[in-house]
């Protein structure tokens, strides 16, 4: 088994921001893993209009690694 | 009596050992014989000064459209490539049914920039299924085709316009996985699939609407026949990349495929994305799995308009915004002081898309549609506007605006080029040469003479690789990864894809336009330099003076999924 460089997930159908903070990160307040998540998932957050996420996209649940 | 005879050259046979002089023999489009030859033969070539090699691999091209009024590929031949890969990026022209096919001809023509008058006038659609799309090709090929179906067709076919809405289901997968056998069956060496394609609505490519169960059960199918998966995956990002090359360790592993992405490209913008990459490709590889990267030689170029959004405004909203709303909107925006002020500041801290290095200044003028814009093509935005006293991006805007926003500007060598890096990477084992996009961006800039520009900069001047060496990862390091196994090698009973050239000179000439589209289009390619003939199965199909007029001698390529294959 090889460990995941940063562990992440792909959304499911239907999700959207909430129903993935609540699946991925359950120990936080809502709104709190929303903003999380967003901001560990830049590719997401900003993407271009329409922005559609899609079930093959990798969603990050943890930070970048700090650089060394 | 041998067909035809090569003698005197230098024969690097594919495989990467030393070269030596000699001859080889060829016989009903089949080497029969590589050494020390006399003959006799019906044909004899002099190949004194130049090495004689397997013709090379093209793995990672968009040719699907131009093969339909193109056999050649051109200019693919001279430049010593026998075989292409079209059909990547989850994008083939086949299996399609006739309701579809405007909707995928636009995802096409948008994601490869080809433009439509030629699209159009090019293609008569003669065929819904992948086997009558080989038909339509397969008689006037002049070089050899190996072909992938793209998963965003199996989609469509399978689901209609909901391919590009929702993931499938259960029922759905299992009509994608017969499709997919039946498409193999005909000839297809495997599947391609896009994690970050955008149609021409801007939305995802159906391919990306798929779940990891939709992949795991297409890539059991490619299992089954020792089918390629190709893939795009976002490649700018270093945790992104190195998770999907995660994903395809699994993939191959699991179902026993080869699995490529491509491309994986050095950045300026992202210095350490490339080793990264590669660490983690490494470490797949060392726990059983198949994941290849495709590097391309050359730097990469771009080419924008603002009449629509493209890659290089990815990372700016105000101007990806502005450029998706009608013209009319656009131009007053382009216009407007005060927009034109924000525009500028975003760009001038904007964060650089897809890895390259985006500097407007640097930016030329590519084409211009005015004549009284004429003297401002090749020129940089930088130097127009210090002779304008404004800033580049006003120049640019005020450039686009004077003809209607149909200016072309160019981005050259934005990405890929530090040269001694790229050297060691395109030297690595690890690495597949590929990711070339031939057949794509078509008149925007030339995807052609990578070959060439693998001699002239890493053999010849970085010397990060020797010309055996070279020739290996052009053609048999393709062609063993690609299950092609009768080609990529000067050996007898291999076929007899041939390329004569000079090692001293081979290299890709400059950039050109010529109007050879359909519909009186023009699009960007490169000349070859140095390359003196290149055979087909046996037969001449280009020298120094062109295309021979013999009768076309491609191949759809290979034919050994058929027999592995349980329908």
């Amino acid at each position: 088994m090889i460990t995941p460089q940063r562990r992440w997930i792909h959304p499911e159908p239907g999700d959207d921001w909430q129903s993935i903070a609540r699946r991925a990160l359950p120990a936080l307040a809502v709104d709190e893993a929303v903003g999380a998540l967003q901001s560990w998932n830049l590719h997401l957050t900003f993407r271009p209009p329409p922005a559609v996420i899609t079930c093959s996209d990798i969603l990050f649940i943890e930070p970048p690694a700090a650089e060394g | 009596m041998y067909d035809l005879l090569i003698r005197n050259g230098r024969i690097c046979d594919g495989s990467g050992e030393p070269s030596y002089v000699g001859s080889v023999a060829v016989t009903a489009g089949r080497i029969v014989a590589v050494g020390e030859l006399t003959g006799p033969a019906e044909k004899v070539v002099d190949a004194s000064g130049c090495v004689v090699a397997p013709g090379f691999i093209d793995p990672h091209t968009h040719f699907d459209a131009q093969l339909l009024w193109d056999g050649a590929a051109q200019p693919s031949l001279e430049h010593g490539v026998t075989t292409i890969v079209p059909g990547n990026c989850s994008l083939s022209l086949a299996p399609l049914k006739a309701e579809h096919r405007e909707f995928l001809g636009a995802t096409f023509r948008k994601i490869e920039e080809m433009p439509k008058a030629a699209f159009d006038a090019g293609i008569n659609w003669s065929w819904e299924s992948f086997d009558d799309y080989l038909a339509a090709i397969r008689d006037g090929l002049r070089i050899n085709v190996a072909p992938l179906v793209g998963h965003s067709c199996l989609r469509l076919w399978v689901m209609g316009m909901a391919a590009r809405e929702r993931a499938a289901t259960a029922d759905e997968i299992s009509q994608m996985q017969e499709l997919l056998r039946q498409c193999l069956a005909a000839g297809a060496i495997g599947m391609s699939t896009s994690w970050v394609d955008i149609d021409h609505e801007h939305r995802p490519v159906p391919s990306r609407f798929a779940e990891m169960r939709e992949f795991e059960a297409l890539c059991a199918v490619l299992g089954k026949v020792g089918g390629v998966l190709q893939v795009v995956p976002e490649f700018w990002d270093v945790d992104l990349l190195c998770a999907r090359i995660d994903i395809l360790g699994d993939l191959s592993r699991r179902y026993g495929i080869m699995t490529t992405f491509s491309p994986l490209f050095e950045s300026a913008a992202t210095p350490e994305l490339t080793d990264k990459a590669l660490e983690r490709v490494r470490l797949q590889v060392a726990h059983g799995a198949k994941v290849v990267p495709q590097m391309q030689t050359r730097p990469i170029d771009l080419s924008f308009d603002l009449t629509a959004p493209s890659s290089v405004f990815a990372t700016t909203p105000k101007w990806w915004r502005t450029l998706l709303t009608p013209h009319e909107e656009k131009l007053r925006v382009f216009a407007d002081p005060a927009m034109r002020t924000e525009l500028i500041a975003e760009a001038e801290t904007m964060h650089m898309p897809i890895g390259v290095v985006i500097d407007f200044a640097a930016t030329i003028v590519k084409r211009v549609q005015c004549p009284d814009n004429t003297a401002l093509i090749g020129r940089t935005l930088g130097s127009i506007a210090a002779e304008r006293g404004c800033h580049p991006i006003e120049a640019m805007l005020d450039i686009a605006l004077s003809e209607g926003l149909a200016t072309s500007f160019g981005v050259e060598a934005c990405g890929h080029a530090d040269f001694e890096k790229i050297g060691r990477f395109l030297a690595d084992p690890l690495i597949m040469i590929g990711a070339g996009d031939g057949g794509a961006h078509v008149s925007n800039f030339a995807t052609y003479g990578d070959t060439g520009f693998l001699f002239s900069r890493y053999v010849r001047e970085i010397r990060s690789l020797g010309v055996e060496q070279a020739v290996h990862k052009l053609s048999w390091d393709v062609a063993r990864r690609w299950g092609i196994s009768d080609r990529g090698l000067l050996k007898p009973g291999m076929a007899a894809d041939i390329v004569v050239f000079d090692p001293g000179h081979f290299d890709r000439g400059p950039e050109i336009a010529v109007e050879d589209l359909p519909a009186d289009g023009f699009r960007y390619i490169r000349r070859a330099t140095g390359m003196r003939s290149v055979y087909v199965n046996g037969v001449l199909a280009w020298q120094a003076d062109g295309l021979t007029d013999g009768a076309p001698a491609g191949a759809v390529v290979p034919s050994r999924l058929v027999e592995g294959l349980a329908l």
